[in-house]
């Protein structure tokens, strides 16, 4: 018993020194002062962390804060950041970047802000959880005068104190379904709207531009009690299809959905219920929905092209944090993605 | 810990300490000890980790998570479990929303809303201990009672607090130097200290989370201080939920969501027993400053954040498995 004890005093601290000791690498390089100040400031190396408000052509150290790192849109954002910001790194233009998970939170993202501060970081690329609740972080960041780039979604304060943003209208995506599912089903009929959690930013402008198309065209109508939030979920998106499938049969004639996770999962279950001409669509891009198109099974999905979002981003941070001047605003644009042209897409 | 290990059967020594001297030491010292060595490794690995203004901002990020905890203790000691602490921060949030537009008044708006999550804490109270249901059952349920009352006052938008003032409570610092959240943080921890473990209700709780039926037979009124758990608990979710609504400066009604775990998780490392009846005040802070331990210090040696996750998950059971240990003695 006395040796179980000790043994789990033990394992507890090799917990701890293993966890902080497979970090240490990372560490040692990020915390490595130019020879010059090294000469200056021999005795510490955290005089480079403190000093923030240095002049552009600095050392550039990105903080970059991630919505989240489970989400497979957000994965293939933070995978095209890391390349970019490592290549950046391998030659030379910033020093160093770190990324930060936001676990799809917004006091988790003001709190990793000011660890961000605290490691020096002179630039900030954010990718905001909320567009109400991120806001403080750009106050901070005018503050502190760091340059803050905001990508995908915007912040309620976006347009007044970011450095830049970089992202896509998705009132166009809203527009592009609708009008896709106009084209397939030209006669029109009934369609039903899966929404994705309540108040987020493209939420409310994918479904403004939906609604910008089909309520002014006669031919269409939103079925009673087809207008649903499934909370961007594919399983929850599948209940409300199902039901509304039950309720209307043959006047259901479209599904459009506010991302494909939700359209490709709800037009696997209206093929299941051998009902294939549900015209469903949705916004985002992800690999399974892709998937689905170039099979056939899924006739076509809008692409959010947020690989090119962030790295644009990214470059536009570091132009700015090099004081070169940069436009308030970059739009990439959404893509129509059919078999057609999918295999260009797909990687 | 507050009950004495009297049973002093053995008194082998080892360390130049008796069996028993040795159980409390761990008991008292051992997550103590593992927050210092954390803390020093941390200082070692990461020169950021060392300066003040990391100090604080660290202080700054377990407040929260703190006030959560120190709520969800004499929930855990009174032998049940709270899991409906980060709907009653979505509803603090939207209520102070409501209550700023309606009234512009800062103060109305928190006693208001500190009121709601502690009459919803009371509703739990009387649901486990009046009618006898198991606390998870009730608080999961209950969870989406009041998520969903949160959703209905803000009709599912978020919306931005342009008050200068109340965003004072979150981001301002007393003398320029300590943010008021951990200023709160503290006087919250001392007011839990005092309740836990010197006052009447404070035994109580300790004698119904340890022995419900010898605290019934020795005329402790069960009812009351079960419901006085919950109704704490929902408080602390009231005041948790005024900072973080301030920090954000928004009302939101989808934040909150898996705060339990973190408080949860709080409470069991500083070495709050799930069978009840076990908890101490400075351990369970030493459980909020180890979470923040971990946060912290993984961004800023550069860990991502799918080993934080196991990385937590491996600390509660160790701490768990050393709580199991030492309890098998008695």
């Amino acid at each position: 018993m006395k040796q179980i004890r000790k043994l789990m005093v033990l394992v507890l601290v090799v917990c701890m020194v293993v966890l902080t000791g497979c970090g240490g690498k990372t560490s040692e390089t990020t915390t490595n002062t130019p020879t010059k100040d090294d000469a200056t400031q021999p005795t510490t190396a955290t005089t480079d962390t403190t000093e923030q408000a240095e002049p552009a052509q600095k050392d550039i150290v990105v903080g970059y804060i991630a919505k989240n790192t489970v989400d497979a849109f957000h994965s293939t954002l933070n995978k095209a950041a890391s390349e970019k910001l490592d290549e950046l790194k391998a030659n030379g233009t910033i020093k160093d970047w770190k990324l930060l998970d936001g676990l799809t939170d917004p006091v988790t993202q003001c709190n990793l802000l000011e660890d961000a501060l605290n490691m020096g970081c002179n630039l900030i690329v954010l990718l905001p959880a909320e567009s109400a609740g991120c806001s403080p972080i750009l106050e901070r960041c005018a503050e502190e005068g760091v340059p803050i780039i905001v990508v995908n979604s915007k912040t309620d304060n976006t347009d007044e104190l970011a450095t830049a943003f970089v992202g896509s209208d998705d009132v166009q995506a809203g527009e592009m379904m609708a009008e896709f599912v106009q084209k397939q089903i030209p006669g029109g009929g009934g369609y039903g709207h899966l929404q994705g959690i309540i108040g987020n930013s493209a939420q409310i402008q994918r479904g403004e531009g939906i609604h910008n198309v089909l309520d002014g065209d006669s031919k269409w109508a939103l079925l009673d009690g087809a207008e649903q939030t499934a909370e961007w979920q594919a399983e929850k998106a599948v209940k409300f299809a199902e039901d509304w499938l039950a309720k209307y049969g043959d006047k259901l004639n479209a599904i459009i959905c506010d991302n494909d996770d939700m359209s490709s999962a709800v037009q696997t279950a209206m093929n299941a219920a051998g009902r294939s001409d549900i015209v469903c669509i949705g916004v985002d891009g992800n690999v399974g929905p892709m998937t689905m198109v170039q099979n056939g099974e899924l006739l076509a999905t809008v692409y959010q092209d947020g690989a090119s979002q962030v790295v644009k981003g990214i470059e536009t941070g570091v132009a700015a944090a090099q004081g070169q001047a940069v436009e308030k605003s970059y739009m990439i644009p959404f893509v129509l993605i059919t078999k057609d042209n999918v295999d260009q897409y797909l990687k | 810990m507050s009950r004495k290990s009297a049973n002093a059967a053995s008194e082998s020594i080892r360390f130049g300490m008796s069996e028993i001297e040795f159980n409390l030491f761990m008991r008292r010292y051992g997550i103590g000890m593992v927050m210092v060595i954390m803390a020093v490794i941390l200082a070692i690995v990461s020169p950021t980790f060392r300066t003040s203004g990391n100090v604080i901002s660290i202080l700054l990020q377990v407040s929260l998570n703190g006030i959560l905890a120190l709520g969800m203790v004499f929930v855990i000691t009174g032998g049940g479990i709270d899991l409906s602490i980060g709907s009653l921060l979505a509803l603090t949030s939207v209520i102070i929303g409501a209550m700023l537009n309606a009234t512009g008044s800062i103060v109305l708006a928190c006693v208001v809303s500190v009121a709601a999550t502690t009459v919803f804490g009371l509703l739990n109270g009387i649901l486990i201990a009046k009618f006898k249901m198991f606390p998870f059952v009730v608080t999961l349920a209950t969870q989406l009672v009041i998520r969903g009352t949160a959703y209905i006052i803000s009709g599912g938008y978020s919306q931005s607090l342009a008050n200068a003032e109340f965003k004072e409570i979150g981001a301002g610092k007393l003398f320029g130097v300590i943010p008021y959240p951990v200023i709160i943080l503290t006087v919250v921890a001392i007011l839990a200290y005092v309740i836990l473990h010197w006052t009447k209700f404070g035994r109580y709780v300790y004698a119904v989370g340890g022995n419900k039926n010898a605290a019934i037979a020795s005329g402790v009124n069960v009812f009351w201080t079960t419901a006085g758990t919950y109704i704490i608990s929902g408080f602390c979710c009231g005041i948790a939920g005024i900072i973080m609504t301030s920090r954000i400066s928004a009302a939101q009604p989808n934040i909150g969501v898996g705060y339990e775990t973190d408080a949860i998780a709080a409470c069991v490392i500083g070495g709050t027993s799930f069978a009840g009846g076990v908890s101490t005040i400075p351990g369970t802070v030493m459980g909020i400053v180890i979470i923040g331990l971990i946060y912290n210090g993984m961004n800023l040696v550069g860990i991502n954040s799918y080993w934080q996750t196991i990385t937590k998950g491996l600390l509660i059971i160790g701490a768990v498995m050393l709580d199991m240990v030492m309890n098998k003695r008695k």
